[in-house]
């Protein structure tokens, strides 16, 4: 009995992925990427979106676009650094500069990926992160 | 007051500049010079290994001023090698030639800064400062650590099981009765630790103990 029940709950405790991208056609396809490997995933527009939702205790990794529309993706990974959080953070960006990526990595980023990306890499990343947790 | 005292224990902080363009060694080591920082210059990454594999190198006070690109052994790869060797000097990078993934891979592997030439000089000396600070931490962080396992060494053999036991959360009775004892003789071995280790409380006790034992 007790196993069985271990096994429902592991089906419905899936990690979170939160992504914050302005791209539409970037989160879906990561979506689904994510979710056919058993992650759930929730999807943002901007940074100050993303600050207004509780960080659930199933949060596993933040996908974040350097670009977004008012506080940036840098900052916004410096701002929950500074709120003594700690979530794997993955910095996307296209067309940056080395100096953002350096920034990115200063503030505590586990990578950065450049734009565009092979999706499966990003994705091969993103579980290697999760296992971790 | 304290801290003061502390910092001015430890000698000047060396900063090491490695770069196989003489012109640009000669510019940073006057910069370096023009603002009283102490600076040695090596014009490869094998000459500086050489001097760091030297036993009276200090390896633990300083800075690295690491040349991206550079001749046999790369900036990169210097910094494999100073890993493998235990260094505990923070790296800065510079290069004339950064890309993308090499700055990611450089600031992966620990790299405190990445910066690009040409550069600002300020740009520099800050980052230099930045690495200097998170030395100067990392130093006294070990510096403590060391006193704590100098002290630890003076335990009698009971006393580091009492000490052991007593950070494990138990309370006296419970390791009077393990280790067949009387209450009272835990008691006063359990004082003499808290003298030997030179601390006031159990919770000072438990942060030094757990602060020098091995990271997770």
């Amino acid at each position: 009995m007790e196993s069985q029940i271990n096994v429902v709950n592991k089906r419905l405790i899936k990690p979170i992925v939160y992504i914050v991208d302005g791209d539409h056609d970037l989160q879906r396809s990561l979506t689904k990427l994510l979710e056919i490997n058993g992650v759930a995933v929730e999807v943002f527009e901007s940074a100050e979106d993303f600050l207004k939702t509780k960080l659930r205790t199933r949060a596993a990794c933040l996908i974040v676009e350097v670009n977004l529309p008012q506080m940036d993706g840098i900052e916004l990974l410096e701002h929950i650094n500074n709120l003594g959080l700690r979530l794997p953070t993955i910095v996307l960006s296209s067309g940056s500069e080395v100096a953002v990526a350096v920034r990115a990595m200063q503030a505590k980023a586990i990578d950065f990926i450049e734009k565009p990306f092979i999706e499966n890499t990003l994705i091969k990343r993103v579980l290697n992160v999760i296992e971790q947790v | 007051m304290q801290n003061n005292q502390s910092e001015s224990s430890l000698s000047p902080p060396m900063v090491h500049v490695v770069d196989d363009d003489e012109a640009v060694l000669d510019a940073v080591g006057m910069l370096l010079d023009s603002i009283g920082q102490l600076n040695t210059c090596y014009k490869d990454a094998q000459v500086f290994l050489n001097a760091y594999n030297e036993p009276d190198f200090d390896k633990h006070n300083g800075c690295i001023v690491l040349d991206m690109r550079m001749p046999v052994i790369s900036g990169i790869e210097c910094q494999h090698r100073l890993e493998e060797l235990g260094c505990s000097m923070p790296i800065i990078f510079v290069t004339g030639h950064g890309d993308i993934p090499t700055a990611v891979e450089a600031m992966k592997q620990g790299a405190v800064e990445f910066i690009q030439k040409p550069y600002r000089e300020q740009q520099l000396i800050d980052a230099i400062q930045k690495a200097l600070q998170i030395n100067l931490k990392t130093q006294k962080q070990t510096k403590k650590v060391q006193q704590t396992h100098s002290k630890l060494a003076l335990l009698t053999k009971r006393e580091t099981q009492i000490l052991e036991a007593v950070v494990s959360g138990k309370a006296n009775k419970v390791i009077a009765i393990e280790l067949h004892l009387s209450q009272r003789t835990v008691e006063i071995h359990r004082a003499h630790v808290m003298d030997k280790m030179e601390v006031k409380s159990l919770a000072e006790l438990v942060k030094i103990v757990v602060d020098a034992s091995p990271a997770e």
